[in-house]
């Protein structure tokens, strides 16, 4: 199965029009370390195999043998260019198992860097996209200009850029910062104006459109037999995002949309990023105006050992929706630790809606679903 | 109809059976549920997996979240967690479990014929809790080598790392420093 160069081209003997082609696993379109075994007939595909797993760490029986705290170190790197939704989830699914409170002000921070988070990851979405299509880096450079500035936000609350572990059990590791809520806000008002510049580089952009309109359409039917979530549904229609649908943490207080589009093609993938980074600066901009001042941490025990159950959370991560299940056997460490991870299962439709496209397209089809290998092999 | 064994075992319990469950009962008479963090846990027959699911999808809930197995030493314990995308309409949040005997490979039947989508999460139970999915299109190893040895999420499971990641550092590319039989279960890449 692993054998081969990265890129080989096997003429099947019976039929000679038909040719495998492998696609990865290291090919800068695959966003880390995907492959894909694509049939074609001339330059059609007509078959499609994913192959993953090269980026397979075990996550699931690392956290069985660490305790409750040091598995908060592992769930960073599923997912590392969000990485503060994955603390949540996983500090939402502990805090339900064992019961603790969080406190107001822990609530907002969690929200406020969550949001920032999407808005991170969704900058890396477009950014790539575009390089996917061709526009080559200039959109990729202007997003991550931004994406600077909250990993610079991250740093300031968290003290490192990446895989921060912020977001703990019972609240926070530690408070933002004074002058937090000041820069965060001076970013954020001018945040409206970088998305419209993204989108003067790509959404009007010719090329663009022809690249991804009318490609990879999932309809809304084909999106809930796959257990589709996250943006990817969004674009094909169905309203769903569980914000809306299991409220967690304290996302009732804002005013905010769900953005919904009914294209269901790569474009509108795309747009649905768009829309969803700016109603995040919506929602971090409300949680800023009403942060209360107070505790960041509520009470927690000194050794955690949750009583015996087990408990599923769910947010909506930017890929989609993340789950944890974790089940407690009452001593230190999770007995089970289950993680529902959104890219690897809205990838089990991309065959689907590769299949007929050309192979040009397959690039810009798995580009619009913004994966990540760290959450799909975890 | 079934005889109400559920509400029978669990006098105390105060809320009135959910409606979608008369229906699950019709399928399963022997089904216990109970509701857990406001998740309505329904454990049934290995047999009625498959006709409960599609009952279930028929009722609106039609978005298969998670599939999980758990090992409990006893027992494999299999959970799909069913939800409704229309979740306005249709507000409860299911849980199906289902008990598996603790054998090499329990079999268990395939959820693929009602959501495709639970292709790939199927694959990944087999391939690190050794379930065999009965239907399912395409049963290989997802995550990890083909030629893995055992389900690394089973409790009991074991690993000799010097197997594939040591012995080629230790003996060569080739094998050449290796003792006679020392290469055996290497594989050359």
């Amino acid at each position: 199965m692993f054998e081969g160069a990265a890129v080989e081209l096997v003429q099947s003997p019976e039929d000679a029009s038909e040719l495998t082609l492998n696609m990865g696993p290291q090919h800068p379109s695959t966003h880390g370390v995907f492959r894909l075994i694509l049939q074609l007939d001339g330059e059609t595909v007509v078959g499609v195999r994913p192959v993953m797993g090269y980026l397979h760490r075990s996550t699931e029986k690392l956290g069985e043998a660490r305790t409750y705290v040091q598995a908060v170190t592992l769930t960073d790197r599923m997912d590392y260019i969000a990485p503060m939704s994955n603390n949540l989830a996983y500090a939402l699914a502990v805090e339900k198992l064992a019961g603790l409170e969080v406190p107001e002000r822990a609530q907002y921070i969690r929200v406020i860097v969550t949001e920032l988070n999407r808005i991170a990851s969704h900058q890396i979405a477009v950014g790539t996209f575009g390089a996917d299509v061709g526009t080559w880096f200039t959109p990729l450079i202007y997003t991550f200009r931004e994406r600077e500035e909250i990993l610079d936000l991250f740093m300031m609350c968290a003290g490192v850029r990446m895989n921060p572990s912020y977001i703990r059990f019972g609240g926070v590791v530690r408070d933002v910062p004074p002058d937090f809520v000041e820069r965060a806000r001076r970013f954020l008002d001018k945040m409206p104006r970088k998305i419209d510049e993204y989108e003067s580089l790509l959404t009007n952009n010719e090329i663009f459109q022809a690249r991804t309109k009318g490609i990879g359409m999932l309809p809304p039917e084909l999106a809930k037999q796959y257990s589709v979530t996250g943006p990817i549904a969004r674009a094909s229609g169905i309203p769903y995002d569980v914000r809306r649908a299991e409220p967690y943490s304290i996302y009732d207080r804002f005013a905010w949309n769900v953005p919904v589009r009914y294209g269901g093609d790569c474009f509108d993938r795309y747009m649905i990023r768009i829309t969803e980074m700016r109603e995040s600066v919506k929602i971090v901009q409300q949680a800023l105006r009403d942060i209360p001042e107070g505790e960041i941490r509520g009470r927690m025990p000194k050794v955690l050992r949750p009583p015996k159950g087990d408990a599923y959370a769910r947010i909506e991560a930017p890929k989609g929706e993340l789950g944890f299940y974790i089940v407690s056997d009452g001593s230190t460490q999770p007995y089970r630790f289950k993680v529902r991870a959104p890219s690897f299962i809205n990838l089990t439709v991309l065959g689907q809606l590769t299949i007929g496209h050309k192979v040009a397209d397959a690039v810009v089809i798995l580009g619009s679903f913004d994966i990540v290998m760290g959450e799909v092999d975890r | 109809m079934a005889v109400d064994k559920a509400a029978a075992a669990k006098p105390a319990e105060p809320e009135p059976e959910p409606p979608e469950l008369a229906a699950l009962r019709e399928i399963a008479s022997d089904l216990t549920w109970e509701r857990k963090r406001g998740y309505l846990e329904v454990k049934l027959p290995r047999d009625n997996l498959v006709t409960a699911a599609r009952r279930l999808k028929e009722l609106g809930y039609d978005y298969l979240s998670a599939v999980t197995s758990v090992d409990w030493m006893d027992r494999l314990e299999m959970l799909y967690h069913v939800y409704s995308y229309d979740f306005a309409a249709h507000r409860e949040c299911f849980v199906l479990r289902v008990d598996l005997a603790r054998e090499a490979n329990p079999l268990c039947p395939s959820l693929t014929t009602i959501w495709p989508g639970a292709e790939f999460q199927e694959r990944e139970v087999y391939d690190l809790m050794g379930v065999k999915f009965t239907g399912h299109p395409d049963l290989r190893r997802i995550l990890t080598d083909e030629d893995f040895p055992g389900h690394p999420l089973r409790k009991d499971w074991t690993f000799d790392y010097e197997r594939v990641l040591v012995r080629h550092l230790r003996y060569g590319a080739e094998g050449q420093g290796a003792p006679p039989g020392g290469m055996e279960g290497f594989r050359s890449v």
